[in-house]
């Protein structure tokens, strides 16, 4: 017959490691009886003695977890607040931005108002969705790394490399209290920003507001660009949004981030300006459609004006890169 | 959250560590876990059931403990006993434990002559 001590114990044990069941199982149903046994010699009945005992000892998940030590959590108080702030930047930039930028493609497409509500939305959230778990990820990580190197001696070698990373010395301080200080936002923009760009330059390929006569999706930039361009535009935003995460986890500007920060500006919009103004970038079906093959054709007006957004854009992240670098007596 | 909440929360706080102290202290005779957690109450550190049972089992893996069946009985039992590392911790814990007491005092009877 299986008692309620059974099955208390097969509930503790269910997350215990199972090299020490056996062994515990066997003193927990000792400690078990002696507490219920006491408790009767004191004139309780047996049932209200076991149901009483187990109620002390509590909710089995939580036995186990103390049996399994104190770490037994994904993100704890050291990395909660970050963590929560993270997030909240994160969901707070990139669902928005995804939302209104479907919902602007969509309805000018001439889409009805709810279906565009839907569509938006969905994808919102599936960009929401994926950002949490982006971020929760590289948080539990981090946690691991830091839980490892806490409980002495077990940290797996995986983790010596993040702990260095991470590990936080006086030297870490930002050099100025001021304006050279690393700024949170550049790695959260280049980060979500440059997964969002990612994502949205995938997406494009099968989710348009137009079909061509076959049904297919007819992508908004220019089919061509996969054989070379948009794999290197990758690769530029995968590297930036590496060097920025880099930077963050140093604390300071370098030399050699600024350096790097330089090359990749100056390389991704160089590619961009020059097949903005070439007219590569954008499919000529699409444009087609929307009727503004005149508008974005190479030398226009409007062309000319993201071409100038673009330098600009360039211009300031260079300029940043070396005055929080070098300080304005260099500058 | 009243006074007495409060006062409940910091005296668990100021408790935690004696359990140690106290399980090393009791344990160079050897013991079992509801045996050890009747004799902590009645010497006056009661301590809860799922808070010892998990700690002895930490302490044995720290090295400080030692255990061993006994099957002599209808009820097999762990018992456990404080090992010399663990009796040597306990008498650095001890030092330091007694170390808190005099500066407290110290502290208090400075207060006093203000």
């Amino acid at each position: 017959m299986t008692t309620l001590t059974d099955r208390y114990i097969a509930a503790t044990l269910r997350s215990v490691p199972e090299k020490s069941r056996g062994d515990l199982e066997r003193e927990l149903r000792a400690s078990i009886g002696d507490a219920t046994d006491a408790r009767v010699a004191k004139g309780e009945k047996p049932d209200a003695a076991e149901v009483a005992v187990l109620t002390e000892l509590g909710d089995p998940a939580q036995l186990a977890a103390a049996y399994a030590g104190p770490q037994r959590y994904l993100i704890g108080p050291r990395f909660f607040h970050g963590y929560i702030r993270t997030l909240g930047i994160v969901l707070a930039f990139s669902m928005p931005t995804v939302w209104a930028v479907l919902m602007a493609v969509w309805i000018a497409a001439g889409n009805s108002p709810v279906s565009s509500i839907v569509t938006s939305s969905a994808a919102a959230l599936t960009v929401g969705l994926m950002a949490a778990f982006w971020t929760t990820l590289g948080y539990a990580v981090v946690e691991a790394a830091e839980s490892a190197r806490e409980s002495d001696g077990e940290a797996p070698e995986w983790t010596t490399e993040i702990r260095k990373a991470i590990a936080w010395t006086p030297a870490r301080l930002p050099k100025e209290t001021s304006g050279r200080a690393v700024r949170v936002n550049d790695a959260v923009e280049a980060i979500v920003g440059g997964s969002i760009g990612i994502a949205l330059v995938f997406i494009q390929r099968s989710v348009s507001p137009f079909s061509d006569a076959s049904g297919a999706a007819i992508p908004i930039l220019s089919p061509d660009l996969w054989a070379m361009w948009i794999p290197l535009l990758i690769v530029l935003a995968v590297s930036w949004m590496a060097v920025e995460f880099i930077k963050l986890v140093r604390g300071a500007w370098s030399v050699p981030i600024a350096v790097a920060i330089t090359v990749l500006t100056v390389a991704t919009s160089g590619i961009e300006i020059y097949l903005l103004g070439s007219g590569q970038f954008f499919n000529p079906a699409f444009l087609a459609k929307i009727g503004a093959t005149g508008w974005l054709a190479a030398g226009s007006p409007l062309v000319l004006l993201f071409i100038a957004l673009n330098v600009l854009d360039a211009a300031k992240r260079i300029f940043r890169a070396w005055y929080s670098t070098l300080g304005p007596e260099a500058c | 959250m009243g006074d007495n909440d409060f006062l409940a929360t910091h005296r668990q706080e100021l408790r935690r560590g004696t359990v140690v102290l106290a399980c090393l202290i009791t344990l160079r005779r050897p013991g079992y876990g509801y045996g050890l957690l009747d004799a902590l109450a009645q010497a006056g550190v009661p301590v809860e059931a799922n808070t010892l049972y998990p700690l002895l089992r930490r302490l044995e893996s720290q090295g400080l403990l030692v255990s061993e069946w006994d099957t002599t009985e209808a009820r097999p039992r762990k018992f456990y006993r404080t090992s010399p590392a663990g009796i040597e911790m306990a008498r650095e814990l001890r030092t330091e434990w007694e170390e808190l007491g005099a500066a407290l005092r110290l502290l208090d009877s400075e207060g006093d002559t203000e």
